[in-house]
């Protein structure tokens, strides 16, 4: 497991040499560590409601002001990056868990249930994502829960199209080809073969989703979908500052900053790995070169369509 | 069939894959066509074909990547080429033929070591131990002259020549008596050709394998076949004695072959004729149904729109061309 | 008055009227390497008349392509010439800023590669390509850039130019790619092409008329070519004169057939020992033993000598090219040894 994941830390580690990665790469362990101290670090109560002390602007007793309620913005800010970004996360992993595995699985497949597959799959992309969430929240309730498994169900296309393209990449290589001649099964071979060479990729797309999975449930708490009032949450403040706008017009910059922070930052990230990604697979230009192989007429189907 | 053969191709037909219902037969889209030979135990046999000429397709058919739209193929007296599923893969699991790759450095797995890679058929055989698969891996390799200090390398830190060497002991582990080497020297200087093509020679002295080399250049083959069989778009059109086809080829293919084949001292040709007394220089219609050499040779005649059959024109050689013992009457020497 | 391919430095006198087209004199090309920088290309000189043909042979390593990369001012990054001269036609081809040096490639040298599939654009018709050349460094228009790409593409004896025309590349052989290319280069009638592996992995039928083909072109056009190859046959197929590589140096060079029947360099006799074509039932297969060393492996003196049968402690020592008859030899011992020339069967 763990020579699994020292690939794509490495990548990112070698990828980071800039500075503008190094900032985005804090940006991310910072918002993450605040997301976990939650509460322990936030100066008052997100929940304390000051009446004398509405739509206060930015002070030394707090920081971010306040808002239409008299709660300290920054508090709520802190604890509110939570149910913003851990959801997020689990938002990714269902996609992850629901896409990644029948991606692989899918090569596994007899063409006519593979074609059933896709078919359903894509017509999961087909759904308008704020259709789909409102249509989860009225069969199932509002909620972060719920909000969390409509994000992560609209993802799982993604990933499964990114790991059936990856496997399938991976599945006509010459010595997976090498394996079926000694009698390899196709389970084996993927073991064996092909999805450790599909992780650096999966590693990068789940990156990406991760904004996109933040983004998106801020999106609907900004809808009110999601993270119920009293509790913060960066999209739901988002939805509150703006309604108050004439007030405070600062306020809604706060969650504002801290969504669009986030999401730069982890789409940096992502495409920093890709970028470290692409130059691994180049393969070097040097003196080395032999002879290559005649031209042939080679046989083009993936060995594993013929076993 | 002669009990003494190992393996047996007969009038093997392949088709294109075709998705349309009518099934497409026609000479067009043929790769393979009416191929036959066979392979003795312990014989070493070189398939000459040039792009185009079915060369891989047949390592493939033979292999059951491939399934041949006519014709069987036996080895050890058994029909492989209609085995499929689970069958197949548990005949492939005894891994009495083995192949090894044109592109050393595409077939073995960039992530894993050679110690894994060499392994890798005894460990989906099964039934043995970590350290019976490891002595066999030592076996192997010594076999092939690399040294055990190369185990834990991978194939990116290997040179040309000892990937092909480490793809070669891949294959022997699995003890095969039959090894199909597919362009196995292309890549390589005449040093290492001529040090690969000596390994081949000792593993079939060693270990009694029989080795179908599948090249597209005379010097791959030359001093190491006990025969040779010409594939020029998917047909044998001759298969002899090495001395034989290449001193006194019999079909105008192999004379043509012969005759463009680079040599170091041009002053001496292996075999006396220029290509341009063979070839034509402006190719004329191919005839369907006819040879499929006669669009550019120089010797067809009206017979020559049918196709040739198999002829034995001296002990084991065989021919497949209307004019073979005549074509070469015609043409002066330049001796 | 026959042409000895040495520079003058070597004290050989060439008349005015067959001045060499392409002078190289004592071309050093240093790599940046981890451990510091290392000659790569040490030393090599030869010239080139003319309507000549030159082939430099030797093993993936040796030099020759990187010699090639200097010739054409696109040498990789990190590799720097930093000694010797190159001189075409009396102009140096060292230091030319980017603009000149994109005046002279396809006018006065051009060049062909390995693998002609990947020097295309897979999705326009090669003919299109072509004609792109012609509009571009012939400065035609489109009809004349159309009729001349066609008139080319007879002229590589490519059958049916018309329909050869439109075809993209994957729709056509690496021998009929080969040829687009070369007419591609040969297209704004430069005086030298440079041919590096050019015929290496095609079919043997390809090949000879690709060969045949630079043969014809260098008597039609007066074209002077390059010819780099590992294999010796080839580039003796269509080379008068051959330079060996070793080790990033020339170690001989002189005419084929002087080279072949009597070599004056034990590498020059090994290779020509390893190359012949065997038919069955011969002698042991020849090899080289040991391997070609790689660039943090080279030693000071004679690069040659760990795999030399003839090396004594003299071969430590800097060997300097040395006349031989028709060329050159750089070996502290030539004119001990006695080698053997190829095997004239």
């Amino acid at each position: 497991m763990k020579a699994v994941l020292v690939k794509p830390l490495e990548l990112i580690g070698r990828a980071l040499p800039t500075t503008y990665l190094r900032i985005a790469a804090g940006i991310v362990a910072f918002m993450l560590l605040v997301g976990a101290l939650g509460s322990l670090i936030a100066p008052y109560d997100a929940l304390a409601q000051d009446s004398a002390h509405t739509f206060a602007g930015p002070s030394w007793s707090h920081l971010m002001g306040t808002d239409f309620l008299g709660r300290d913005t920054l508090s709520r800010l802190i604890v509110g990056a939570r149910p913003s970004l851990f959801s997020a996360v689990v938002a990714v992993v269902i996609g992850l868990v629901g896409g990644a595995i029948p991606g692989m699985a899918s090569v596994l497949f007899s063409r006519r249930v593979e074609f059933v597959v896709m078919r359903f799959v894509d017509a999961l992309m087909t759904i308008p994502p704020i259709v789909f969430a409102i249509a989860i929240v009225a069969g199932f309730g509002n909620g972060l829960p719920e909000a969390v498994v409509a994000i992560g169900v609209l993802m799982i296309p993604r990933f499964f199209r990114v790991v059936r393209a990856e496997t399938l990449k991976h599945a006509s290589a010459q010595y997976v080809e090498a394996a079926t001649l000694f009698g390899a099964s196709k389970p084996y071979v993927l073991r064996r073969h092909v999805w450790r060479k599909a992780v650096p990729t999966l590693g990068v797309v789940s990156a990406s989703a991760l904004g996109y999975a933040v983004l998106g449930i801020s999106g609907l708490a900004f809808l009110g979908l999601g993270e119920i009032a009293p509790q913060p949450s960066w999209g739901s403040m988002l939805s509150d500052d703006l309604t108050y706008l004439y007030q405070a017009p600062w306020a809604a910059m706060w969650p504002g900053v801290a969504i669009s922070l986030t999401v730069w930052a982890l789409n940096a990230l992502s495409d920093a790995a890709h970028t470290g990604l692409v130059r691994e697979a180049e393969v070097p230009v040097g003196t080395e070169s032999e002879a290559p192989e005649t031209q042939d007429v080679g046989s083009v189907e993936p060995a594993l369509q013929y076993v | 069939m002669s009990a003494a053969e190992l393996l047996r191709v007969d009038s093997v037909d392949v088709h294109l894959r075709s998705r349309r219902r009518a099934s497409r037969r026609d000479g067009a889209s043929r790769i393979l066509a009416g191929v036959s030979f066979a392979v003795a135990p312990g014989e070493i046999v070189g398939v000459i074909g040039e792009t185009g000429s079915g060369k891989t397709t047949l390592a493939r058919t033979v292999l059951g990547l491939i399934r041949p739209t006519a014709g069987t193929i036996s080895f050890g007296g058994e029909e492989i080429s209609r085995v499929r599923g689970r069958g197949l893969r548990a005949r492939r699991r005894r891994g009495q033929i083995q192949l090894v790759f044109q592109d050393p450095l595409r077939s073995l797995d960039p992530d894993l070591n050679v110690a894994a890679i060499v392994a890798e058929g005894l460990d989906i055989r099964g039934g043995m131990d970590a350290d019976q698969r490891a002595t066999q891996v030592v076996r192997a390799l010594e076999l092939v002259g690399l040294d055990a200090a190369v185990l834990r390398r991978r194939s990116g830190e290997l040179s040309g020549g000892q990937r092909q060497r480490v793809a070669i002991a891949r294959a022997i582990v699995m003890e095969p008596r039959l090894l199909i080497c597919d362009e196995p020297v292309s890549a390589l200087d005449a040093s290492n050709r001529n040090r690969i093509l000596s390994l081949l020679l000792e593993l079939r002295a060693q270990l009694g394998l029989a080795i179908v080399i599948i090249s597209h250049d005379l010097a791959s083959i030359a001093g190491v076949v006990d025969r040779v069989a010409v594939l020029y778009r998917g047909r044998i059109v001759e298969d002899g004695p090495p001395e034989d086809v290449f001193r006194a080829p019999a079909h105008p293919y192999t004379a043509l072959l012969v005759a463009c084949a680079p040599r170091i001292s041009r002053a001496r040709w292996l075999f006396e004729l220029s290509p341009e007394q063979i070839r034509l220089e402006t190719p004329r219609q191919p005839v369907e149904g006819g040879c499929v050499f006669m669009a550019r040779c120089r010797f067809a005649d009206d017979r020559c729109a049918v196709e040739p059959a198999r002829a034995e024109i001296a002990r084991s050689h065989i021919v497949a061309c209307h004019r073979a013992t005549e074509w070469r009457a015609s043409v002066p020497s330049n001796r | 008055m026959s042409r000895l391919g040495l520079s003058a430095e070597y004290g050989t006198v060439a008349t005015p009227l067959d001045e060499p087209l392409l002078r190289v004199g004592g071309l050093t090309v240093g790599v940046a390497t981890g451990a510091g920088r290392i000659e790569a290309v040490r030393d090599v000189s030869f010239d080139l008349g003319r309507g000549e043909a030159l082939g430099l042979v030797g093993e993936s390593g040796s030099g020759k392509t990187l010699t090639c990369r200097a010739l054409l001012g696109a040498l990789p990054a990190g590799c720097s010439v930093s000694g010797g001269s190159i001189e075409l036609d009396g102009i140096s081809l060292l230091d030319l800023g980017e603009r000149r040096w994109r005046e002279i490639r396809s006018t006065r040298i051009a060049a062909v590669f390995q693998d002609p599939a990947s020097y295309l654009n897979p999705s326009l018709p090669v003919g299109e390509q072509l004609a792109e050349v012609l509009r571009v460094k012939g400065r035609l228009n489109r009809r004349d850039a159309r009729s001349r790409a066609l008139d080319l593409m007879a002229t590589m004896h490519l059958h049916r130019p018309a329909y050869v025309y439109q075809q993209i590349p994957a729709e056509l052989s690496g021998g009929m790619l080969q040829r687009v290319l070369i007419a591609v280069a040969v297209a704004c009638e430069p005086a030298l092409l440079i041919a590096d592996e050019a015929t290496t992995a095609l079919d043997l039928t390809t090949q000879r008329e690709v060969i045949d083909l630079l043969s014809e072109l260098r008597e039609r056009l007066g074209l002077a070519i390059v010819f780099v190859s590992h294999d010796l046959a080839a580039v003796s197929e269509l080379c008068d004169r051959v330079a060996v590589f070793y080790g990033g140096e020339v170690v001989e060079i002189g005419t084929t057939a002087d080279l072949v029947s009597d070599p004056s360099h034990p590498y020059t006799e090994a290779l020509l020992r390893v190359g012949s074509l065997g038919t069955g039932g011969d002698a042991a297969l020849e090899v080289i033993a040991g391997h070609h060393p790689r660039l943090g492996e080279l030693t000071a003196g004679c690069r040659f000598a760990p795999r030399c049968g003839h090396r004594r402690s003299v071969c430590a020592e800097l060997v300097a090219l040395t006349p031989v008859g028709s060329g050159a030899v750089r070996c502290a011992r030539a004119g001990e040894l006695q080698l053997a020339g190829a095997d004239l069967r």
